[in-house]
């Protein structure tokens, strides 16, 4: 649409459409790179592909999305979060549509509420289930859905929040963090928006708005004056340029990397006002975008300890129990639906230390006896047969100059026994550099 | 673990490593050198004891002379003790905190009296919130103020900064955005080895660490991801071996804390530059029956900081070492009609070290002027934090406990 | 309660599972003690010798169940799916090696070796225990051609002397044994000699296990100094005495209709020490089971003197589990304001736990969506005294967990209660949860609690407790005295258990989803084929028991006719 950066990325002589941007392509929109969707994405054109990843319509649709959702009220029934967290694993290990998942991983983090205060499972699922239903379209109903849900209520003291005796809690996360970022508001827009969000609670288990806690007064905000109501305010918020621009920059920094330019986010927020606010068409321009696929920008990120799992297994094409993959992310420190606070999770480099990669270096030695590697594994020869085929399903473009190291230890470990063998490749394979970067 | 695998003959220091391990031969000096090693003259050393369930501040620190103690509690009242603090305090410690009060008397150790904070809750997990968050002002806290503090000693250099040590949860006062690893042994801060692998393991150690070797043309995000690498394998690997030629001549208590407490010594000298250490002891929610395990607990609790204490000054670290023991809150005044106590509000704290200002801080709450039958608190728990954070581990504490607060020089 | 340390449980499995005879057939010649028969046993062993078993003429459809494990195992088997293929294939390839001596079929060429008699053993040998066979075939020419066979094909070297062969995996063992036993006359096949090994106790596995030999018999001497106070509790004090006694003999009967182990302790009775006595409440009448009610799943009793174990903790177990016990006490004495557990209330604990389990039915009924089996426990005790403190406990204990509940942001119990049968039942039931949140599965059950003339009693359907009160009133008090005594049982009826299963697949399903990761189908699969497993399986009970003074080990499974020629019906077994 836009010249510049958000044109339409054309393969051409020394910019191919090859296995390369293709796993970039599936890595930064969904996590995994299968074979199966690779080789699907090269079928298309990159345009398409990107389409049809977007409509969730890339990978065939076999039933386990819906399969899994009719098991929810029997996870919830546990009122174990774990469970709930453990199902969550499940949908986006099992899903059909994994950019859709990849976008509640999203959200999740960008609404960073955690179930150690909101201490209900049953209003965590409510606001995954919001995020899934609304993270790929308008964002002002995303935030409006998740604003009213009980979860967001609890979690910023919201449904404490009345007249004369406002709470600001959530007030300023909405404009701090939902919406518009840091010093793109005054102190008196949250507190006046504050009063606009009196009366919010929550009732039998839903949002409900109590009138005689509500304050009908004036308002200012945002130097406009009236009798706002809550809903009022968070529309404002949105139509503000500088949320286009910080909803902009959180994407940007998801599908792009640290190194995005300034000028690029610019683009991508022009982008966001001319989509009217909705996300699925946001990136079905951004992901096919020469920005998206500029090679300067592709393996600039870190990937996290739910990313880096759920890329492991995704690609591997198996599955792990949750509960297990739940505890290990956890103590990598990334525990679903507990973020440490409502700023999220920090992210690239700062998932880098010495206990956290030795955690991962030991759940990479570990998953080999947790899962049952595809027993197609059979038929090949121990050794480099194996390994090849190990490593073209986690890295389909190749393992690069870590080949050969790796490969030594195959040829080397050829006479152990099969498990053993394939446990020790695995973790070879997961903690190589290039598999913690996307 | 048994200890005694690692004892050896002869006393060694601690930095020599054996070295016999082909996998350190193989790192270069580059990497090695890399890493920051810790210089020890200067950093400090935090324990940090946890006493869950509500300590009986009463009949820790007793006051002995007073005849209302004596009336109030009928069974529960310790008739006579040799341990007095000072001359003229009409104070003594409980008769089983022999240990305690020969830290007492060469001045390393620190009792502040009439510890608590305004408005005392008395439900064990909101008051366990406040104190381990330091924040009463927070409904919901999620970081702990020693996390907040890890942060930083991290930023400073250490590679492990803190360690949630005897246990499986991580305490919430060492939740912050950095990975804290909870340990009951360090050998669980091990690169995992595949037994059914044999001989094979080291040459698989050799390909992590092949796989990790920096290259001519690697870009900036290779090498962080690189150095990190090479720093945890390392890093694992020090420590392994300097678990193995630890020698200590200081016999720890059998008992849980004994352990728990002789984990803590090693971990504070472990090359992964540890400062801040958390350790747990539970069992003082006693409603009833208290003398059957009060008097109990109170001995381990003292022979564990003794030996610990013994320990680290034969490590010559005891200078540089804080043991800081808190419970949620104190217990009633009067005994109950099981023989027991029920929850109440203030209670004394317990700094221990080789550079704590020993001695009593503060004064013992009147046991008549009560808040509801509980003793009332003179001294906020936060300033109390705030020395350990900022005259002990020189760490700004308005941020993180909310507010300044002023100072008890507590420490030299 | 904590759990039995892993060296209990498998001393006590080794002892349930290691071959079992019924007392009588131990000493048909009436109560001559089993001294006795431990002698004649080991007539038979050569010298040092402290393991024996005896093999002899294994049932005849051995060999049938042998053939039907292989063709359960094959790729399309109702096993399929369950067990990990690799698994499979290694079972199927043990049973063609064992077919491949005979050529015939792995069914055949075990009955030939079943047909006749072997023993396995285990005697000291310069300080170690080394293992060896005897086995006894059809006549000296099949002895010579099995020698044969076993240098062929296996490069073994066994020795033989007449119909009799011997086997060692050092030669020179093998040998001396042949040679020893031939110096006693036994090999040779005269009179005397058959005599003999007529002898021998009729059921087809038979043996013995010497516990105060040296070498591995220390194991289980070390197992009599139990290290924590749940395996004390659960061995009821007895590991001491049963480290006291010569001997384990054990005996197994294994058809495909009942397969029963049963290992014997002589002179156990004798060997106990008064606070054992006490813990297992031997001066007192014997525990009867909570009766059967419609729909029972598994019944449980254990003959164990909480109140004693208390009190006697200190003669009973290390002093750090003391300490422990001691902490527990602490907390259970917060539900009983007021009394001393010590002096008041613990002495008045009779012995013993009964506890039922059986299907939900309609008394069971609650609006939530759940058909979960209903759960009775049901602690004695004695005493006026201490009813109103038990009764106070019993009404708290159901809200107790609300507060727990309440932090954990779960939905409380509402208070409730109901007169029944002259108890005054506290109940917690959960009220429907609010809009569309789903429905706990602690809405499933009533939890409740009472006291009363039978005791105290905890349990998840007050309709239960009705049916059990009532089966109470017909039943026959307890009898002291007799040379039998049951104390523990564990009796499970899987087939009723399958129904249980089938009630609530689908919760099943999803918890086996996310416990492991698998598929909301594929668990479902999974389960069904589990659960025509189950159905099939029949009744287990497990039992210890005093009897002559000896203390009888027994497991015994009697799975549903046909079950060993089963086709589970998955659309996809075995045709």
């Amino acid at each position: 649409m836009t010249g510049g950066w958000l044109e339409a990325w054309r393969p051409g002589p020394g910019r191919p459409w090859d296995i390369r941007a293709a796993t970039h392509l599936l890595r930064r929109a969904t996590l995994g790179n299968p074979r199966a969707l690779v080789r699907r994405c090269l079928e298309l054109e990159p345009r398409e592909a990107v389409d049809e990843l977007v409509a969730g319509e890339l990978a065939a649709d076999n039933g386990v999305d819906d399969q899994l959702a009719a098991t929810l009220p029997t996870v919830l029934a546990s009122e174990a979060p774990e469970d709930l967290a453990a199902y969550l694993w499940l949908r986006m290990l099992a899903t059909s549509h994994p950019l859709r998942a990849r976008m509640v991983l999203f959200w999740h983090d960008h609404f960073a509420t955690s179930v150690q205060k909101v201490r209900s499972a049953y209003w965590m699922a409510q606001q995954l289930a919001t995020f899934e239903a609304h993270g790929l379209g308008s964002f002002e109903q995303l935030v409006l859905e998740v604003a009213k849900g009980p979860a967001m209520l609890r979690w910023l003291d919201n449904d404490q929040n009345r007249k004369g005796r406002a709470n600001e809690n959530f007030a300023r996360e909405l404009l701090e963090l939902f919406t518009l970022g840091r010093g793109n508001y005054s102190e008196d827009d949250i507190k006046q928006a504050a009063r606009a969000f009196t009366g919010w609670r929550i009732r039998r288990e839903a949002f409900y708005f109590d009138r005689r806690r509500h304050d009908t007064g004036e308002k200012t905000v945002f130097g406009k004056r009236g009798p706002f109501t809550g809903e009022q305010v968070i529309q404002m918020a949105v139509a503000r340029p500088e949320c286009a621009r910080f909803v902009a920059s959180k994407l940007c920094a998801v599908f792009i990397g640290p190194e995005c330019p300034g000028p690029a986010r610019d683009e991508v927020a022009e982008l966001f006002r001319h989509e009217g606010g909705r996300i699925g068409p946001v990136l079905r321009t951004l992901l096919a975008s020469r920005l998206f696929f500029d090679p300067r920008f592709r393996g600039t990120r870190i990937r996290g300890p739910v990313e880096w799992i759920v890329w492991a297994l995704t690609s591997l094409e198996v599955l792990a129990p949750p509960q297990l993959l739940h505890r290990a992310a956890a103590r990598m420190g990334q525990a679903l639906l507990a973020p440490p606070d409502v700023a999220g999770w920090d992210e690239e480099e700062a998932w880098i230390s010495s206990s956290a990669w030795l955690q991962r270096a030991n759940f990479a030695g570990r998953l080999g006896t947790t899962i049952e590697l595809r027993p197609a594994l059979d038929d090949f020869v121990p050794g480099r047969g194996e390994l090849s085929h190990l490593a073209r399903r986690l890295f389909p473009e190749g393992l690069g100059d870590a080949g050969p190291e790796i490969a030594r230890q195959a040829s080397a470990e050829a006479g152990l026994p099969r498990p053993v063998r394939l446990n020790g490749l695995l973790r070879a394979l997961l903690m190589l550099p290039a598999a913690h970067r996307f | 673990m048994d200890r005694r695998n690692f004892l050896k003959t002869g006393g060694q220091a601690f930095f020599a490593l054996p070295c016999l391990d082909p996998f350190l031969g193989l790192v270069p000096d580059a990497a090695l050198s890399s890493l920051k090693l810790v210089n020890r003259a200067r950093d400090r050393l935090l324990v940090v004891l946890e006493l869950a369930g509500g300590n009986d501040g009463l009949n820790t620190v007793i006051p002995i002379e007073d005849p209302i103690y004596h009336r109030v509690r009928p069974t529960l009242r310790v008739e006579h003790s040799e341990l007095t603090l000072g001359d003229d305090s009409g104070l003594a410690l409980h008769p089983n905190l022999g240990g305690l009060h020969e830290l007492f008397r060469e001045g390393e150790l620190a009792i502040v009296l009439g510890v608590g904070y305004p408005s005392p809750n008395r439900s064990h997990f909101r008051s366990m919130d406040i104190w381990q968050s330091g924040r009463p002002d927070l409904e919901d806290a999620q970081r702990g103020w020693l996390g907040a503090a890890a942060e930083t000693l991290g930023r400073r250099g250490s590679e492990v900064p803190a360690m949630a040590l005897g246990g499986t949860e991580l305490p919430l006062c060492l939740r912050g955005k950095i990975v804290v690893p909870t340990l009951r042994t360090l050998e669980e801060y091990q690169l995992f080895q595949d037994d059914r692998a044999g001989k094979a393991n080291s040459g698989r150690k050799k390909t992590l660490l092949g796989l990790v070797e920096e290259k001519e043309n690697d870009d900036r995000l290779a090498r962080l991801i690189k150095r990190t690498a090479r720093q945890a394998y390392v890093g694992a690997e020090k420590l392994k071996n300097a678990a193995l030629s630890y020698r200590t001549k200081v016999e720890y208590p059998r008992t849980g804390l004994g352990t728990r407490f002789e984990l803590a010594a090693r971990s504070l000298s472990s090359p992964l530059g540890t400062r801040v250490v958390h350790l747990r002891l539970g069992g003082f929610d006693t409603h009833a029956s208290q003398r059957r395990t009060h008097p109990a607990l109170l001995s381990e609790l003292s022979t564990a900081v003794s030996a610990f204490a013994k320990d680290m000054k034969v490590r010559k670290l005891w200078k540089h070492t804080a043991v800081v023991c808190f419970s949620e809150f104190g217990r009633r005044v009067a005994e109950n009609n099981s023989r027991g106590t029920d929850h109440g509000a203030a209670a004394p704290m317990f700094l221990a070290g080789g550079s704590v200002n020993g001695g009593l801080h503060g004064t013992q709450p009147s046991l008549e002027d009560l808040d509801h039958g509980d003793l009332k608190f003179a001294i906020d728990f936060r300033r109390v934090y705030r020395d350990v954070l900022e005259s002990w581990l020189d760490i700004p504490s308005a941020e993180i406990l909310g507010g300044r607060q002023a100072g008890l020089e507590l420490f030299d | 309660m904590a759990t039995p340390s892993p060296v209990l449980l498998t001393t006590l499995t080794t002892v349930a599972l290691a071959a079992p005879t019924l007392a009588s057939t131990l000493d048909p010649a009436g109560d001559a003690g089993q001294g006795a028969m431990v002698r004649r046993l080991a007539v038979l062993a050569p010298d040092d010798t402290f393991l024996w078993i005896r093999v002899r003429r294994l049932a005849p459809d051995l060999g049938r169940l042998v053939t039907r494990i292989a063709s359960w195992t094959q790729a399309s088997g109702p096993l399929a799916g369950i067990v990990p293929a690799r698994n499979l294939l290694r079972v199927r390839s043990a049973i063609k090696l064992v077919g491949n001596i005979e050529r015939t079929g792995p069914g055949s060429a075990i009955a030939a070796l079943a047909g006749g008699d072997f023993a396995f053993g285990v005697r000291m040998s310069g300080g170690r225990g080394r293992p060896f066979v005897i086995a006894r075939v059809g006549s000296d020419r099949e002895a010579t051609r099995i020698r044969k066979l076993a240098r062929s094909m296996f490069g073994v070297v066994v020795e033989t002397r007449g119909p009799f062969l011997f086997l060692a995996p050092h030669g020179e063992t093998a040998r001396e044994i042949r040679l020893g036993l031939a110096s006693r006359g036994i090999v040779e096949p005269k009179p005397a000699g058959r005599r003999i090994l007529a002898e021998l106790p009729r059921a087809p596995i038979a043996g013995w296990f010497d516990l105060h030999d040296t070498g591995p018999g220390t194991r289980l001497r070390n197992a009599t100094r139990l290290a924590n106070g749940g395996a004390a509790f659960f061995a009821g004090g007895m590991a001491g005495a049963i480290g006291r006694c010569p001997a384990v003999m054990f005996v197994a009967d294994l058809a495909t209709e009942r397969i029963h182990f049963e290992a014997v302790v002589a002179g156990v009775e004798a060997e106990l020490s008064p606070a054992a006595r006490k813990v297992l409440f031997l001066d007192r009448p014997a525990l009867v089971p909570l009766p059967k009610v419609p729909g029972t799943v598994a019944r449980l009793q254990l003959s164990r003197s909480i109140g004693d174990f208390f009190l006697e903790r200190r003669r009973l177990v290390k002093p750090r589990a003391v300490r422990a016990i001691d902490r527990g006490l602490s907390n259970i004495e917060n539900l009983f304001r007021g009394y001393r557990l010590e002096t008041d209330l613990l002495p008045a604990v009779k012995p013993g736990l009964r506890g039922i389990v059986r299907l939900w039915n309609e008394g069971d009924k609650t609006d939530a969506p759940f058909r979960f089996p209903q759960g009775l426990l049901n602690i004695d005790y004695e005493g006026k005294s201490v009813q109103r403190a038990v009764q106070t406990a019993a009404q708290i204990v159901v809200l107790a967990s609300n507060q727990g509940r309440k932090r954990r942001g779960q939905l409380v119990y509402r208070p409730e209660s109901e007169t029944v049968r002259g108890y005054h039942v506290a109940i917690g039931e959960l009220a429907r949860p609010q809009g569309d949140r789903p429905w706990p599965f602690a809405a499933g059950v009533r939890l409740m609690s009472t006291a009363g003339k039978d005791g105290f009693f905890y349990g998840t359907s007050p309709a239960l407790l009705v049916e059990v009160l009532d089966g109470l009133a017909h039943t026959a008090p307890a009898i002291a005295g007799g040379s039998e005594r049951v104390l523990d049982r564990i009796e499970l009826s899987l087939a009723t258990a399958a129904k249980g299963f089938a009630q609530n697949l689908d919760v099943l399903a999803t918890r086996l989803m996310l416990g492991e990761g698998l598929l909301p189908s594929d668990s479902k699969r999974l389960l069904t084929q589990v659960g025509h497993i189950l159905a099939a399986s029949g009744e287990v009970v497990v039992e210890t028991a005093l009897r002559n003074g000896g203390l009888v080990a027994s497991f015994d499974w009697r799975p549903a006719p046909g079950f060993f020629d089963a086709r589970f019906a998955t659309g996809g077994g075995d045709k």
